[in-house]
């Protein structure tokens, strides 16, 4: 019967237990698993990543409504209806309140600042080279300008009144289409 | 690192090792970097048709008048009471079911109605003014996925 020294032994393990002798204990960590998951996991993030599309800005409190047949967002002015403002881009314009009280649907504290907006939109449109290229070409195949578009993202608890009384001043400051910014809810899968 | 057994050459094994170090870094940062600017909430637009809110001068109360093809004018109402749908002469009434729409019944009529008229393109939109703009989006959606892609969004009430 053999005689063993007392302490901790640890038998079953190559690397721990001194079977190796006076030899460097080499420990391989096998890094294949990781090299697969960052594999996988890089496909999938180039996959969803969207380098050409316009990210909007949606600020905190705004919840999206969803829809399914929906168009690519093109770069354009935002104005945002929450239930406590309305904002040109981040600027804030008037109060939401205000507006739906307010019997007459002009409202110059937002005309004023879209007018202006749109008209800086207008000549930033004109002033790109491409578009003093297609004016001295003379081309008669002209893009449709896209420097009166607006995005109009408002929260899906805002009532239907401020939206229209919003649209119209949009219209009455000059814009040329409206869209309304929406979150892409995928198509479910019919029967 | 890893290593790649690629027999024996001269009666000795050959190992080659391949270095993972640099993959591994620039995967970590592809990650970082990807992961940081991804954007996971998609959103999109839905574009109005032409002639909305009327221009100056003109009465608020007034809709915007749709040029009917063959008389034929698609109109849908978005009540408190539920959907009112409007197509040339006749009528369908979706009352709302407790507090849901009955969305899947209009599409449903919606696309039997684009078969039958499928070089219209037009619809109408009238909406009470206290329902709230989710509902808005809600019946824009239904009249564009049944095919019909200029809708259009007046500032009047229905009747």
């Amino acid at each position: 019967m053999a005689i063993y020294t007392p302490g901790v032994k640890f038998r079953n393990s190559k690397i721990l237990s001194k079977k190796g002798g006076k030899r460097n204990v080499v420990a391989v960590l096998s890094l294949t698993a990781m090299v697969d998951m960052f594999t996988v996991l890089v496909v999938f993030l180039l996959q969803n990543y969207g380098a050409d599309q316009p990210v909007i800005f949606v600020p905190k409190g705004v919840t999206l409504p969803t829809a399914e047949s929906t168009r690519e967002l093109k770069p354009s002015l935002v104005v945002t209806i929450t239930v406590d403002d309305i904002l040109l881009e981040k600027t804030p314009l008037m109060r939401t309140a205000d507006l739906k009280a307010q019997e007459d649907w002009n409202s110059p504290l937002m005309q004023e600042p879209l007018k202006a907006a749109l008209l800086g939109a207008k000549e930033k449109y004109e002033s790109t080279l491409r578009n003093q290229l297609q004016k001295a070409l003379n081309n008669t195949k002209v893009e449709e300008p896209s420097w009166g578009n607006i995005t109009v993202q408002a929260d899906k608890g805002v009532d239907v009144l401020t939206v229209k009384k919003v649209l119209f001043n949009l219209i009455e400051s000059g814009a040329a289409k409206v869209n309304f910014a929406v979150t892409r809810e995928t198509e479910k899968l019919t029967k | 690192m890893s290593e790649i057994d690629i027999g024996k050459r001269g009666g000795r094994t050959a190992n080659l090792e391949l270095n993972l170090v640099p993959f591994i870094d620039l995967m970590s940062v592809l990650i970082t970097f990807l992961l940081i600017t991804a954007v996971w909430s998609q959103v999109s637009m839905i574009q109005i048709g032409n002639s909305i809110m009327g221009k100056k001068n003109e009465e608020q109360t007034t809709p915007p008048t749709t040029a009917p093809i063959n008389n034929f004018v698609l109109r849908l109402e978005v009540r408190p009471t539920g959907y009112v749908l409007q197509a040339g002469r006749e009528d369908f009434n979706y009352p709302i079911n407790q507090t849901v729409f009955e969305t899947q019944a209009l599409a449903e009529q919606l696309k039997v109605i684009k078969q039958a008229h499928p070089e219209h393109n037009d619809a109408f939109i009238m909406i009470t003014n206290d329902l709230p703009y989710e509902e808005l989006i809600r019946a824009m959606d239904v009249i564009l996925k049944a095919g019909f892609l200029n809708v259009q969004f007046g500032p009047a009430e229905p009747g």
